[in-house]
C-alpha cells in the first residue's frame, strides 16, 4: 500500500492505493498517513475509490487518523459499497465528512456545513 | 452444522494477519467464480469471516502469529455456513462477546478505536455457536448474503 496526495488549494486529497485495510495493513497506512499530514493545516481528505474491502481493525486506523488531526474532521471521498456498509453500521458515517467524489469534496464549504 | 455438508472450501491456515487477509480474498475470489454465490453481494461473507479470523489472531493466540486456524466454508439457502477451530486461549467466559455499539456522539479524542469486529460479527451472522472442546475453540455461524 502506498498513499499519494495532492494539495488543491486548502484541500490535501490523499489517495489510498489498496484494495484493503485490513490488520495486515492498517499500522502503515497510519504511520504513512501521519507523514503525509504532518505539516498541513488545512483539510485532509482520503480517497477511498481503490479500497474495496475494510475490516474493523481498519476501522480503528481511521478513527486514529483522525485523531492525529488534532481535532479538524477527516473527509473521506468514494466509499466503495463494504467500506461504507462497514461505516454505516458503526455509525461512523457520522463522525467523518463524506463525499461522493472529489469535485464534491472540493466545492464542499466547511463553514456552511458547520452553520447548518 | 451437520457433517452431511459438503464444504465448498477448508484450509488451514496461520494466525497472522497477512494470512487472513490472504484468505478473506481467496474466498472472496472462490465466492465471484461460483455458481450460486456469483453476482450476490458476498460482503457479509467477506466482513464476518475476516472478523472472526482477525478475532482468533489478536485474542485467542494473543497477537503472536503463533498457532494455526481450521476454516470450513459451505453453503445453505441464501449464504454460507462458516466453523472455525483454534486452539488458543478460550473465549473470556467462554462465550462469543455481545457488544453494543459504542457512542459516536462522543468528543473527537474519546472516539473507540476498537470493539467494532464483533459487533460486526453478531449483526451480521445467524446461529452463532462457540464450543470450547478440551484445548480447542470450535465456532460456527451461518452467514447470510448482502
Amino acid at each position: 500500500m502506498h498513499l499519494d496526495h495532492t494539495l488543491s488549494g486548502d484541500l490535501l486529497e490523499i489517495t489510498v492505493n489498496a484494495e484493503r485495510i485490513d490488520a495486515a495493513s492498517s499500522i502503515h497506512l497510519k504511520d504513512q498517513f501521519r507523514a503525509a499530514t504532518e505539516s498541513h493545516s488545512g483539510r485532509v481528505a482520503m480517497v477511498m475509490s481503490q479500497v474495496g474491502f475494510m475490516d474493523s481493525s481498519g476501522l480503528g486506523a481511521m478513527v486514529a487518523m483522525l485523531k492525529l488531526l488534532g481535532g479538524r474532521k477527516l473527509e473521506l471521498i468514494a466509499l466503495t459499497p463494504v467500506v461504507g456498509k462497514v461505516f454505516t453500521m458503526t455509525r461512523m458515517d457520522k463522525v467523518f465528512v463524506l463525499h461522493d467524489t472529489v469535485e464534491a469534496a472540493r466545492s464542499f464549504d466547511p463553514g456552511k456545513a458547520d452553520a447548518a | 452444522m451437520g457433517p452431511d455438508r459438503e464444504p465448498i472450501l477448508t484450509l488451514t491456515l496461520e494466525a497472522s494477519p497477512e494470512d487472513v487477509s490472504r484468505v478473506v480474498q481467496d474466498l472472496t475470489d472462490l465466492l465471484g467464480s461460483d455458481e450460486v454465490a456469483s453476482g450476490r453481494a458476498v460482503s457479509n461473507v467477506r466482513i464476518v469471516v475476516a472478523e472472526i479470523l482477525n478475532n482468533i489472531c489478536e485474542h485467542a493466540y494473543r497477537g503472536t502469529n503463533a498457532g494455526l486456524i481450521h476454516l470450513s466454508v459451505g453453503k445453505v439457502t441464501g449464504g454460507l455456513w462458516v466453523e472455525t477451530s483454534d486452539q488458543g486461549l478460550a473465549m473470556p467466559g467462554l462465550a462469543p462477546p455481545d457488544p453494543k455499539l459504542a457512542d459516536t456522539d462522543v468528543d473527537l479524542m474519546d472516539l473507540p478505536e476498537g470493539g467494532f469486529g464483533w459487533f460486526l460479527i453478531r449483526r451480521l451472522s445467524d446461529d452463532l455457536v462457540y464450543q470450547r472442546v478440551g484445548d480447542e475453540n470450535r465456532l460456527a455461524c451461518v452467514i447470510p448474503f448482502g
